[in-house]
C-alpha cells in the first residue's frame, strides 16, 4: 500500500532538487505521514510546494520547460496582432502561423531564456561550470539571433505580407520594406542613406531615416538582447524570490509592451537626435539596471534552500 | 580577494522560530507552528526552516518513524549557537531601541 504524500512527493521530485526535497519537501511529507489524514494537511503540503517554486532552485529539465512555455507564450502574444489582422482581411489561413514564427523568436527567445536561467540557478550561488554553460547558451542563442533577424525574419515577413496582400481584391505587387531586406541590403541602405543625409540635409525624409536606422540597430540590438537578458537573470538569481520574479515580471512586460510601441510614426520623437537610438533604449536600461544589482549584489550573502 | 563576512538578516518568522526552539529545544516542523499559535503556517514554515539552515541559525536531524506506524523518517530541528547568539543579539536591540515594545 502507498504511504500518503508518496504521490505528491513523487510530482515534487520531478520539480525540485534533491537538496530542496530533503530540507523542504521530505520533512512536509514525513509529517504528513504521521497525523491523521486531513484534506487540509494535504493542501499544506500542496501549498509547501507553490510556496517552493518560486523560492528554490529547479531542476535543470524542469526549468528548460518553463522557459520553452515562457517563450511560447510570448510568441503567442507576439504573434496574436498580425493573425488578427489578416483575420479581419479574410485572408488567414494557419500556414501563416510559421511565417510569424521566427520574428516572434526575435523577441521570445531573450525572454525565455532569462526566465530558464531564473528558475535553474533562482536562489542559489552559480558554480562556475553553470556559469560558462549560461555565457555559452546565450551566445548560441546570440548567434541563432543574429541569423535569424538577419535573414530568416525579413524573408518570413516577407512571405506573410505577401499571403495577406496577394488574397485581397485590391492587392498589387508588394515591394519589400526596411524590416524586409536582408541584413546586408538594409546595412547597405543605411549607409548610403546617412551618407546623403549628412552631405545634404534634409535630403531624405526624416521617418524613413529613423525607420532605417531602426531596422539596422534593431538588429543588432535583438543579437546582444539574449546576453543582456542573460546577465540580467544572473544578476537576479540571488535576489529574494519576491524580488527576483517580480522584477523579472515587471522587465519582461515592460520590454514587451516597448516592443509592441515600437512603430515607425513614433521612431523619430523617440531616436531624437540619436539615429537608431530606439533600438536601443531597452538594452541600454537594462545594462544600467545589471549594473545597479551588481553593485547592491555585493553586499548581499542571501541564499535560500536549495 | 578576501570573502566579504556575511551580513547577518533575521525576518520576524525566522525570529519566532528561534525563540521557539530555544524554549523548547528539539522540535518538528509541525511542533513548531502548533507552539506558534498560528503565527506560522504549515504551508510555509518548511521554507523557512529550509533558509533558516542555509543561513546556519538551526541545524536539523533525522529521526526514524516508529516501527508500529511507519512512514519517512520525520526531520527534528534544533537552535545552533549562532542562530542563539542571533536571537539573543536581535532581542537586546529591540529592547534598545524599542523598550516599549521589550517584553
Amino acid at each position: 500500500m502507498k504511504r500518503r504524500g508518496s504521490r505528491l512527493r513523487a510530482i515534487a521530485a520531478r520539480l525540485f532538487d534533491a537538496r530542496t526535497m530533503a530540507r523542504v519537501i521530505d520533512p512536509a511529507i514525513a509529517d504528513l505521514q504521521a497525523e491523521p489524514p486531513s484534506v487540509w494537511r494535504y493542501l499544506a503540503v500542496i501549498k509547501t510546494i507553490a510556496v517552493c517554486a518560486p523560492e528554490v532552485s529547479m531542476k535543470l529539465g524542469t526549468a528548460s520547460i518553463v522557459s520553452i512555455g515562457v517563450l511560447a507564450f510570448v510568441v503567442a502574444a507576439l504573434e496574436l496582432p498580425p493573425l488578427a489582422f489578416a483575420w479581419s482581411q479574410g485572408t488567414f489561413e494557419p500556414g501563416m502561423l510559421v511565417y510569424l514564427l521566427p520574428q516572434g523568436l526575435a523577441i521570445a527567445v531573450q525572454i525565455g531564456l532569462a526566465a530558464g536561467i531564473l528558475c535553474a540557478y533562482g536562489g542559489r550561488a552559480i558554480s562556475r561550470r553553470a556559469l560558462i554553460g549560461v555565457v555559452a547558451l546565450s551566445l548560441a542563442a546570440s548567434a541563432a539571433a543574429f541569423v535569424n533577424v538577419g535573414w530568416i525574419t525579413p524573408a518570413a515577413n516577407q512571405a506573410f505580407r505577401e499571403r495577406v496582400v496577394r488574397q485581397t481584391p485590391t492587392s498589387a505587387p508588394f515591394a519589400r520594406g526596411f524590416n524586409e531586406l536582408t541584413f546586408n541590403e538594409v546595412r547597405n541602405q543605411y549607409r548610403m542613406a546617412s551618407a546623403i543625409e549628412s552631405s545634404n540635409p534634409g535630403a531624405v525624409d526624416s521617418t524613413d531615416l529613423h525607420y532605417l536606422a531602426n531596422s539596422y540597430h534593431g538588429r543588432w540590438a535583438v543579437t546582444l538582447a539574449p546576453i543582456v537578458f542573460a546577465m540580467f537573470a544572473l544578476a537576479l538569481v540571488r535576489r529574494r524570490p519576491l524580488i527576483r520574479w517580480a522584477g523579472a515580471l515587471a522587465v519582461g512586460v515592460v520590454y514587451l509592451a516597448y516592443i509592441f510601441y515600437l512603430d515607425v510614426p513614433v521612431l523619430p520623437a523617440l531616436d531624437g537626435r540619436w539615429l537608431g537610438g530606439a533600438a536601443w533604449y531597452p538594452e541600454l536600461a537594462l545594462i544600467a539596471l545589471i549594473v545597479l544589482l551588481m553593485l547592491t549584489n555585493r553586499h548581499r550573502s542571501y541564499a535560500v534552500a536549495g | 580577494m578576501a570573502k566579504r563576512p556575511r551580513v547577518l538578516t533575521l525576518s520576524a518568522k525566522e525570529h519566532l522560530v528561534l525563540e521557539l526552539l530555544a524554549e523548547h529545544g528539539e522540535l518538528y516542523g509541525l511542533q513548531l507552528v502548533a507552539n506558534s499559535r498560528r503565527k506560522l503556517k504549515r504551508g510555509t514554515v518548511y521554507v523557512t526552516l529550509g533558509r533558516m539552515e542555509d543561513k546556519g541559525y538551526i541545524t536539523s536531524r533525522l529521526e526514524d518513524a516508529p516501527p508500529e506506524m511507519g512512514g519517512m523518517p520525520r526531520r527534528l530541528y534544533e537552535a545552533t549557537p549562532l542562530g542563539r547568539r542571533v536571537l539573543a543579539a536581535w532581542s537586546t536591540a529591540a529592547t534598545h531601541l524599542m523598550p516599549e515594545f521589550a517584553k
